[in-house]
């Protein structure tokens, strides 16, 4: 067992691991001992190798026995979303048209967290490409949320937001389209960072809707969270949109002092009624713990909100119609044969979950003839329209505050035969990706029953370290346990 | 949505789908594309699309061509893979 202060802080652990007062294979062990006994009740995880886990351990201890301690994630593990590409190591995305897939090379963020000392604990769990908010479309069977197991665990990082609660990890790696990092965070209890558009390049990671996509860092504190995103952020070639001067998480707000004379946003319609009774009340806490800080709350208007969820459902579905018509047996998964190349094509695709197929015939439907206008074109000029009004708001404000979703965990069923209501989880973290402006979820409450609530702040482009610094006084105001759940619960 | 449009559909998007597939994702896509029309209501008149996020400049650099250091891996992930080709089916008669 590892010490409880290093069990709650990956910051901590890289110190310990450097100063040799713990072993970077005693912590390895301690999250494998973990995963072996409760993993099987979380099903955070895709695949683990532990020999592997172990292996990366010992190669980090005897980079420290031979004096080399640099590196910030020195024997701290990190669970990595399986839509990430590990090199040698099964990435399936959840679908099981990737099955037996092993990439030949580490996603840019992989070849990051290896080169900083990090040991990759394992592969999560995630809705089959990324698509869904709550795990339940992954090809191999929902996670759980480790705060009641009957429940979801938020999606689509919910493998990853998972493992982190549950303490198989104190750090993850997912990623967010319309949500996906921050929506399971959220519902988790944990941090997560969607990051400015092209501060973290996107190779290896494999493409879902590529105008949106960015991976994010996921974590127990918002310290841990800007730990990670500094090992990750920075310019690549190897993605032609990221950013030459890419946006770092400077002191992780270490300074303190974010508060003072913030001007934080509080939009209107994000107070609606169809906001979760405690969430609301949990939020409006927040706001006066912000006040006390020596922030100012600024009353918003951000009309465009409503339809955001439409323009995001048309943009995400025409991209994914495109970047899934790769996964045709061809280059890799498995091939159906068949006589002619279009029966190869179909036969093989089949293997796609209902989901999928879903968003592929909706993109395709708003990209064909005839219907292109009225609904693709329309789609990104209502986006152009989202853009504009975050840029009115930023004017006025500093930061947007609001709930990260409309309610707590949902139990598992609830809304998996209803596409439009699982749409509807993404309200409040949609129409930042659509404005490529980054955005944090940290936990704020718990409900009465026990469920996380999460707070959600963002900002205009390349606040990415202002957005990390006003969570972590307000995480500080907040004092609420952050350590990981010592079991599942509701099993 | 009718069954014959998602028919078409999914034949355009390469996927084959059994009788009650089709029926299925014609009621909810046409659920679905019903709720997107909520999207009319704002004016967008002389807005230019936004395909990205408006603020973004991608950034350029030289088209240099760099070697990928394995390219037989890449290959020898097909389950069609003929030493540096992938085999499929005919496609010219």
């Amino acid at each position: 067992m590892l010490p409880t202060e290093l069990a709650k802080s990956a910051a901590a652990i890289a110190a310990a691991v450097r100063a040799g007062r713990v072993k970077a294979r005693e912590v390895a062990d301690h999250y494998l001992a973990r995963i072996a006994q409760h993993d099987p009740t979380v099903r955070a995880f895709l695949h683990v190798d532990p020999a592997d886990v172990r292996a990366q351990a010992d190669a980090v201890d005897a980079r420290v026995a031979r004096g080399e301690k640099e590196g910030a994630l020195l024997g701290v593990p990190v669970a990595i979303k399986d839509n990430l590409c590990t090199r040698g190591v099964p990435t399936t995305c959840a679908s099981k048209i990737l099955a037996g897939y092993k990439p030949p090379y580490d996603a840019h963020v992989v070849e990051r967290i290896r080169a900083a000392g990090g040991v990759l604990i394992g592969k999560t769990n995630l809705d089959e490409f990324a698509m869904g908010a709550s795990t339940e479309n992954s090809g191999y069977g929902a996670s759980r949320n480790p705060h009641d197991v009957k429940r979801v665990p938020g999606g689509s990082s919910g493998g990853s937001a998972a493992a982190v609660a549950a303490g198989f990890a104190p750090l993850a790696l997912g990623s967010d389209t319309g949500g996906s990092v921050r929506q399971p965070a959220a519902l988790c209890g944990i941090v997560g960072h969607r990051p400015t558009y092209g501060a973290i390049s996107r190779y290896g990671l494999i493409a879902f809707a590529s105008s949106l996509d960015q991976v994010g860092p996921m974590a127990l504190n918002v310290e841990d969270c800007a730990l990670l995103m500094d090992v990750v952020a920075g310019p690549d070639s190897r993605d032609s949109t990221s950013r030459p001067a890419a946006p770092r998480a400077g002191d992780g707000g270490k300074g303190g002092a974010a508060l003072a004379g913030l001007r934080i946003g509080i939009p209107a319609e994000y107070r609606s009624d169809s906001i979760d009774g405690e969430v609301r009340a949990t939020l409006e806490k927040v706001e006066q713990l912000a006040v006390a800080g020596g922030a100012k709350l600024v009353p918003l208007n951000l009309p465009l909100t409503p339809y955001a969820i439409p323009t995001y459902y048309l943009v995400v579905t025409s991209e994914a119609s495109s970047n899934l018509a790769r996964f045709d047996g061809v280059r890799y998964g498995p091939r159906d044969e068949a006589q002619d190349l279009h029966a190869m094509y179909g036969a093989t695709r089949r293997l796609f979950g209902d989901e999928v197929k879903r968003r592929i015939m909706l993109g395709t439907y708003a990209l064909s003839a005839g219907y292109y206008d009225a609904y693709y074109k329309k789609a990104l000029q209502v986006r152009a329209r989202i853009g504009e009004e975050f840029a009115r708001a930023f004017a006025q404000c500093d930061v947007v505050l609001g709930p990260t979703t409309p309610t707590p965990a949902f139990p598992l069923g609830e809304k998996s035969d209803d596409p439009v209501q699982m749409y509807l989880c993404d309200v409040f973290t949609a129409p930042a990706p659509l404005a490529g402006l980054p955005a944090l979820s940290f936990p704020c409450g718990k409900s009465k029953a026990g469920l996380p609530i999460g707070a959600q702040l963002q900002g205009p482009a390349l606040s990415d370290a202002r957005l990390l610094a006003v969570a972590r006084e307000l995480e500080k105001k907040l004092a609420l346990d952050l350590s990981p759940l010592e079991a599942p619960r509701g099993a | 949505m009718d069954l014959r449009e998602a028919q078409k559909i999914a034949g355009l998007a390469r996927l084959t789908l059994t009788e009650p597939e089709l029926g299925r994702f014609a009621g909810q896509l046409t659920a679905i594309l019903g709720y997107f029309q909520k999207l009319a209501e704002v004016e967008t008149a002389g807005v230019a699309p936004a395909s990205h996020p408006p603020e973004l400049r991608s950034p350029l650099r030289r088209d240099e061509a760099t070697p990928f250091a394995a390219p037989d891996q890449l290959v020898a992930l097909s389950r069609g893979a003929a030493g540096e080709l992938f085999r499929v089916p005919r496609v010219v008669e």
